[in-house]
């Protein structure tokens, strides 16, 4: 039997003739060669999609603990086309850059450049003056920012969970952002917000990479007029015709395979699986068995230790993987059937979904935010009460029994709404000249 | 008393005397000169020191016996010393020596001065008919202090003098044992009971005091201060009586006394005399006193004005007779010399200071110096910017350091010039307000509290803009709003509160409330400094904010008066708005005295604005 096709998505990625190229600069807080994080690697595929047909580039930055180069704010480290800032002293609390360097060295880095685009994956550690800055020394560029998480909404990570109990919060107010954070008043959240919303008033796009992320931000103040809608731009990888899906195979061939991709930590859910594992592993139950892959050294000394007890008590069903090289995603996916995404927060889009949908595994995913919008029910996975474990659990034994339940829908009945489809990519460039 | 010894001396130094006396003579001034024609009296001074009890020096010696058989009551006399030569009116007194000659007799005069005065006595010199009578000081005469002192002078009064009308004047000079720096009310023959909890000093040479006394007696028992010469009787009509239910629980009731209103506060306008240590006298009746010393005077400043008005809820008690005889001169004493201290501080400009601003805008920080940044982004991101002249004016030391970091990002981020005027000290919201006026370089001047972040675009052109349309237009300010988009100030009212005496205090109106449409510029009676725009000239007419209000309260008010008394109005331009993020200033430990000082103000203002002359009370 042929191997059902990957489904590539081919668009527009030529600019008609008559137009100007634009010259691009994406920021982000990060760079790929230093931090992992979903912002920065998508600016940074972004940058690099755009690079190949036009001016474009990257501004990244790096926490450097060395502090090498001292003194100089942005430097040059790789090529001539990507820039890293150095930041020194960010107040978290409003996003605000009080690092005197950095206005100036900005400044002369945008009239060197003289982009007719900005592009903004986040504001952090550039500080959201930077925007006032882009606009004083350019007045006619395009600023674009692409929303990543709840930031100017929620002092708590931008994660809009309570800071007690990770209980899901649905709207920000003065008098309940002072209930997560006694120690700022409500004045002060009044404060926060009027400082980046008054920045705000200068970005011309705000790009959100789900709708549900979108709908948080408009209802938090941004003008519906200035919000788009566009998924993150990602690195694809060839379609690769060996892959075998799990439909193809024999329903007494092991147990049913379980991946987690991600950072192991409390919001990416990684207890509820744990306890799910442990509910497998109490019944002596082994027709599913758990890969967790990811990195738990970022999180704090407490979690670490209770992660690796719980991790020594598991049972045989369990196997910890550690860290991946994102290179390796498709590869690993390949040996899961499922892939689970059980965060407790609402998620925006992230990463392992786009990975996933990529590789035709189903995914397992909380019913609720970005996740609940990425992944649509029965058709490319399913979704589950949010922090259930019994739920969770139920149905993994089911899908254990009929591995039916977890063929990806065939897709090949969309090629025809195929050409319509603009990527990602070519949606950013439409927004670009779009006046 | 001295032997013939003396007699001989008494040769030898009048040898000495009248050679001195020659060299004194040739350079000397008026009266010395005087005495130089007449016929010279000679003796010996054998002993002199002070006397606390009778606050003077007494001088005990022998001389030539005067032709007058009795000396008179007062004497002029002059008293050389290390010092130099000062006339006094002394008294004296003479008595039989059995150790002199028929031609000489012993003398005690007593010349009441301070204790600092007549170190190293020399020679004592007085006149009588013509007579010049001089005593000089030999390397015998011995210098006494208090006790020793006192049982000479005693004993000789005593047992020496007799029918010498001066002989009681002196004794009653001593009749009340000395001060000696003890406790002595416990062995007054009637009973009083009496502490001082406080003393505090209202420079330049005032005195409070704060404590309580239990007595049956009647009339009261009679307090008096005393420090150096200087003698201030407490007047028990003028003072403030304060319950003290913890004196009559702990040794009130068990001696019998029953007043619960036992505490005073008393206030003594000059009391005190520099160098000298303070006591109290306490005389229960004519003769019969007892002494108790003052805690030593510590506080200064603001730590003294708390502790004037602290531990007493005067809300319930004649508001105009504690304040107009006792607390407000205190305070006013107390905080006229916070206002002498100089005003140091340095200036820092970032950025350059646009040539011809169109307003000044002055800004006093304290505690809260992210504000800075909260309103320099508003500036910034402002689409109409006047041409303005920023000035910060950081009235908090501590946080110079921080601050100046934080500016140089300010500016580097924002790319507005502005000013920052660091204070060395505290100075208070009025004067960090004038440092900032007196800065100031535009025509028109708006004070702004830094937790005020402007809601509309031209702020302060339309401000301008009102304040032009009119003459009689003296101060306008926008309307401000709590966070949540109700009032927070359309204008300042007055009302009398009955539970303060029927004081005028100062009300927000509408505040709380959703705002209505704005309307057209309204005059108000008085605007809130929070965010006030005036001509710079009227500003300096006016002398800016007056300083004598103690951690702010009312000087906005006070302004406004102030300019309505020259005709001109306070207008609320509700077109305007801007959010005014109003904290709890100044967290003290104790809101009774933070209360306390309010009514200091209000009682500062109402005297000036609200009260008729005949009104006040005035000290009996």
């Amino acid at each position: 039997m042929a191997a059902h096709k990957k489904k590539t998505i081919r668009g527009r990625t030529q600019l008609p003739s008559n137009h100007t190229s634009p010259r691009v600069l994406v920021m982000a807080h990060g760079h790929p060669a230093y931090t992992t994080g979903g912002a920065e690697i998508a600016a940074y595929e972004l940058y690099t999609q755009l690079r190949a047909q036009h001016e474009a580039w990257y501004l990244g930055c790096y926490r450097d603990p060395q502090n090498s180069k001292n003194g100089v704010a942005i430097s040059q480290p790789d090529n001539e086309r990507e820039y890293l800032y150095r930041p020194a002293a960010f107040d978290w609390f409003k996003f605000a850059n009080q690092d005197p360097r950095f206005p100036d060295a900005f400044r002369t880095l945008l009239k060197t450049l003289k982009p007719t685009v900005v592009h903004l994956h986040h504001y952090l550690e550039f500080g959201v003056e930077a925007i006032l800055q882009i606009r004083n020394t350019l007045p006619d560029c395009r600023i674009v920012l692409t929303l990543h998480e709840y930031l100017a909404i929620c002092h708590h990570y931008g994660q809009m969970v309570t800071t007690k109990h990770y209980t899901l919060c649905h709207e920000a107010s003065g008098a309940r952002c002072n209930r997560c954070f006694p120690e700022f008043s409500e004045q002060d959240f009044f404060l926060r917000k009027n400082y980046i919303e008054g920045f705000f008033e200068l970005v011309d796009v705000f790009v959100a990479p789900s709708h549900f992320l979108a709908e948080r931000y408009r209802v938090w103040g941004v003008p519906p007029a200035k919000l788009t809608v566009i998924e993150n731009v990602t690195n694809q990888a060839p379609a690769s015709e060996d892959i075998a899906l799990p439909a193809e195979r024999s329903t007494t061939d092991g147990p049913l395979r379980i991946g987690f991709f991600g950072q192991i930590s409390v919001l990416k859910g990684i207890n509820v699986l744990l306890e799910v594992a442990a509910l497998f592993s109490e019944r002596k139950d082994y027709s599913v068995s758990f890969a967790i892959h990811g990195d738990y050294a970022g999180q704090p000394p407490n979690f670490q230790k209770e992660f690796l007890e719980r991790l020594s008590a598991a049972g045989r069903n369990v196997r910890f993987c550690g860290p991946y090289d994102r290179q390796r995603v498709d590869l690993l996916m390949s040996e899961v059937d499922v892939v689970v995404v059980p965060s407790i927060w609402w998620e925006n889009s992230p990463l392992v979904i786009q990975e996933a949908l990529r590789n035709g595994r189903w995914i397992l995913c909380s019913d609720i935010g970005g996740l609940k919008e990425k992944v649509t029910d029965g058709v490319t996975g399913a979704h589950f009460p949010v922090g259930d474990v019994i739920c969770l659990s139920l149905m993994l034994a089911d899908m254990a029994r009929n591995r039916r339940r977890v063929r990806v829908q065939d897709l090949s009945l969309d090629d025809e709404r195929a050409g319509e489809t603009q990527s990602p990519f070519s949606a950013h460039l439409a927004l670009y000249e779009r006046r | 008393m001295k032997s013939a010894s003396s007699r001989r001396k008494a040769t030898k130094s009048s040898v000495t005397n009248s050679r001195s006396h020659k060299q004194a003579g040739q350079g000397a001034s008026g009266p010395v000169a005087a005495l130089f024609q007449a016929p010279v009296g000679v003796g010996v001074i054998d002993v002199y020191g002070y006397s606390i009890a009778a606050n003077g020096w007494f001088v005990i010696g022998w001389m030539s016996r005067p032709r007058a058989p009795v000396l008179p009551v007062t004497v002029i006399m002059q008293l050389t010393s290390a010092t130099g030569m000062r006339e006094y009116a002394a008294s004296a007194a003479s008595f039989e020596r059995p150790d002199l000659d028929a031609s000489h007799v012993g003398f005690i005069a007593y010349v009441p001065t301070g204790r600092s005065d007549m170190t190293g006595l020399m020679e004592l010199a007085f006149k009588i008919e013509s007579t010049v009578y001089r005593a000089a000081a030999t390397h015998l005469t011995a210098h006494v202090r208090d006790p020793e002192l006192r049982q000479q002078v005693v004993s000789l009064l005593a047992g020496q003098i007799d029918g010498d009308p001066n002989r009681n004047a002196l004794q009653n000079l001593l009749s009340t044992p000395g001060y000696t720096g003890e406790n002595t009310l416990s062995q007054l023959s009637d009973s009083v009971l009496l502490e001082i909890d406080e003393a505090i000093l209202c420079p330049p040479d005032g005195l409070i005091l704060k404590g309580w006394c239990l007595s049956n007696l009647d009339p009261r028992p009679v307090l008096r201060v005393r420090s150096g010469t200087r003698v201030t009787e407490l007047r028990w009509a003028n003072v403030i009586s304060t319950p003290r239910p913890d004196v009559l629980a702990s040794v009130g009731t068990e001696r019998g006394y029953t007043q619960t209103d036992c505490g005073f506060i008393a206030y003594f306008e000059h009391a005190l005399t520099i160098g000298e240590t303070p006591f109290l006298e306490v005389t229960t009746k004519p003769g019969v006193s007892g002494f108790c010393d003052l805690p030593p005077l510590r506080k200064t400043r603001l730590d003294a004005i708390k502790a004037v008005l602290e531990g007493v809820q005067y809300e319930h008690r004649d508001l105009d007779h504690a304040f107009d005889l006792v607390l407000g001169p205190a305070v006013t004493a107390i905080n006229a010399v916070r206002l002498r201290l100089p005003r140091a501080a340095e200036e820092v400009a970032y950025g350059a200071v646009p040539e011809k601003p169109a307003f000044s805008v002055v800004v006093p920080l304290y505690g809260r110096v992210d504000f800075l940044e909260y309103q320099m982004a508003a500036f910034a991101l402002d689409r109409h910017p006047p041409t303005i002249d920023l000035i910060y004016v950081l009235d908090d030391p501590r946080l110079i350091q921080d601050t100046k970091v934080l500016a140089t990002s300010v500016y580097q981020r924002f790319s507005r010039a502005f000013r920052i005027l660091y204070s060395a000290s505290n100075m208070g919201y009025a004067c960090a307000n004038n440092l900032g006026l007196k800065a100031a370089r535009a025509p028109l001047v708006c004070f702004l509290n830094s937790d005020v972040f402007p809601n509309s675009e031209q702020w302060l052109q339309t401000l301008a803009s009102t304040l032009s349309k009119n003459p009689r237009f003296g101060i306008v300010g926008p309307r401000l709003l709590f966070e949540d988009g109700s009032i927070q100030h359309e204008g300042l009212t007055y009302k009398r509160k009955a539970e303060f005496k029927n004081w005028t205090f100062i009300e927000h109106e509408g505040k709380g409330m959703r705002p209505q449409p704005s309307v057209k510029p309204k005059v108000v009676e008085a605007l809130t400094g929070a965010c006030m725009l005036m001509r710079r000239s009227l500003a300096i007419e006016l002398g800016g904010f007056d300083e004598s209000y103690v951690i702010g309260d009312f000087e906005d008010s006070d302004l406004c008066l102030r300019a309505k008394a020259r005709g001109l109005q306070s207008v609320m331009d509700s077109s305007v708005s801007a959010y005014h993020l109003e904290r709890q200033s100044q967290r003290m430990d104790d809101s009774n005295t933070r209360l306390n000082l309010t009514l200091y103000n209000a009682w500062k203002h109402e005297r000036r604005f609200f009260t008729h002359l005949g009104r006040q009370r005035v000290a009996k």
